[in-house]
């Protein structure tokens, strides 16, 4: 059977709990994996009122984690070369530091992203990223905006009864007495 | 000052007036001072459809299945029962009423909300104690067992895949056949001597 359901994302770092969000013909589907168990929260296209987002501050929390790793790694490595040593140990570590504070640079901007339906608020913890939420957004636009294709007829219907004035009717002939 | 719509602040989830909107894509919220961009959809503005049974009015009028004094204007695609229009629920193309609903929560791809994938569990358990190999001996059986038993569950909707099965269950097999093998040759030696 295929598999009705493509990646939109991958979980962003976390603990425990992964969290993706996948696309559908007519939904999308955030799911909470523990590696044991999976959760499915389902969000219809029709039904989704709109996304917050919001900036957070994650991206300097980790870079001050990767700054204070590089600094660390960067004294051991400046003292080994001052003792005339092959720092190789503090080298792989300055790398590694590195090359996270780098990706973490690079990544963009973290966000907090929530998304609104008639009955719930709900946090998509599977978009970590700004970025991430433009590629999302930029995938499921079209298809939110084609499933309420007809509200937004309704609404034409709506707003054009409401200009129309009434027909008043003739009044009748006056009788002639 | 711009009319937004009314919506709680998702942040920090206090009263509806917490939000204070600049423009249609940007708001504040007042008590968290929290800055939201948001983006609307038409069916933030759709007029919410109210739905009214109608009473029965003629004896011979049928009525539904759950609310006898309403007439009966749908048919449960699954089970075939008369349904108001409060009872009948449109699902992916179908109505369908709440027994069915209820009842279809466990299988149904479209409904089910959580499922159990041991496959992941199973490899864990395979693979990590071999760190610590004298505990193989428990942890080995568990493995297959759950292997064995998590092969005909129902897989994951998003990754419907068994490698996670197969794998655990050849590691812990190959552990098992270890245990049985070191087991098996003390005896022998014990015998022997």
């Amino acid at each position: 059977m295929k598999n009705p359901y493509t990646r939109l994302t991958r979980s962003p770092v976390s603990f425990g709990v992964y969290r993706h969000l996948w696309l559908a013909d007519d939904h999308i589907m955030q799911v909470e994996s523990t590696g044991y168990s999976e959760n499915y929260q389902r969000f219809r296209f029709e039904d989704i009122q709109g996304f917050f987002v919001t900036t957070s501050n994650w991206r300097i929390w980790w870079n001050i984690v990767w700054g204070l790793w590089v600094i660390v790694a960067g004294l051991a490595f400046a003292g080994a070369l001052s003792n005339y040593e092959t720092p190789v140990v503090s080298a792989v570590f300055l790398i590694i530091g590195l090359t996270f504070l780098c990706w973490n640079s690079l990544l963009g901007r973290t966000c907090r992203v929530f998304i609104v339906t008639k009955v719930q608020t709900a946090q998509l913890g599977s978009i970590g990223r700004r970025r991430t939420f433009n590629r999302v957004m930029a995938r499921i636009q079209p298809l939110i905006t084609a499933a309420q294709a007809s509200l937004v007829n309704n609404e034409q219907e709506f707003a054009r009864a409401a200009e129309t004035p009434p027909s008043i009717p003739a009044p009748p002939p006056l009788s002639s007495t | 000052m711009f009319r937004g719509p009314a919506l709680p602040c998702p942040a920090c989830r206090r009263t509806y007036e917490a939000i204070d909107w600049i423009d249609a894509e940007h708001c504040r919220c007042l008590r968290c001072r929290e800055d939201f961009d948001f983006i609307s959809f038409p069916a933030l503005s759709a007029k919410s459809e109210v739905v009214r049974p109608q009473a029965i009015t003629f004896a011979e009028d049928s009525s539904c299945f759950f609310h006898a004094e309403n007439q009966a204007e749908k048919l449960c695609d699954d089970c075939g029962r008369f349904l108001c229009h409060v009872c009948a629920v449109p699902m992916s193309g179908r109505t369908l009423c709440p027994t069915c609903i209820a009842s279809a929560k466990k299988n149904d791809v479209q409904l089910v909300t959580s499922r159990v994938v041991p496959g992941g569990a199973a490899l864990l358990l395979a693979v990590l104690p071999i760190l610590m190999w004298p505990i193989t001996c428990i942890t080995a059986p568990a493995a297959l067992y759950l292997a064995i038993t998590g092969w005909k569950k129902p897989q994951s909707l998003v990754k419907p895949r068994r490698w996670k099965l197969l794998v655990a269950g050849l590691i812990a097999s190959l552990q098992i056949i270890g245990w049985c093998v070191v087991v098996g040759g003390l005896f022998l030696n014990s015998a022997t001597l």
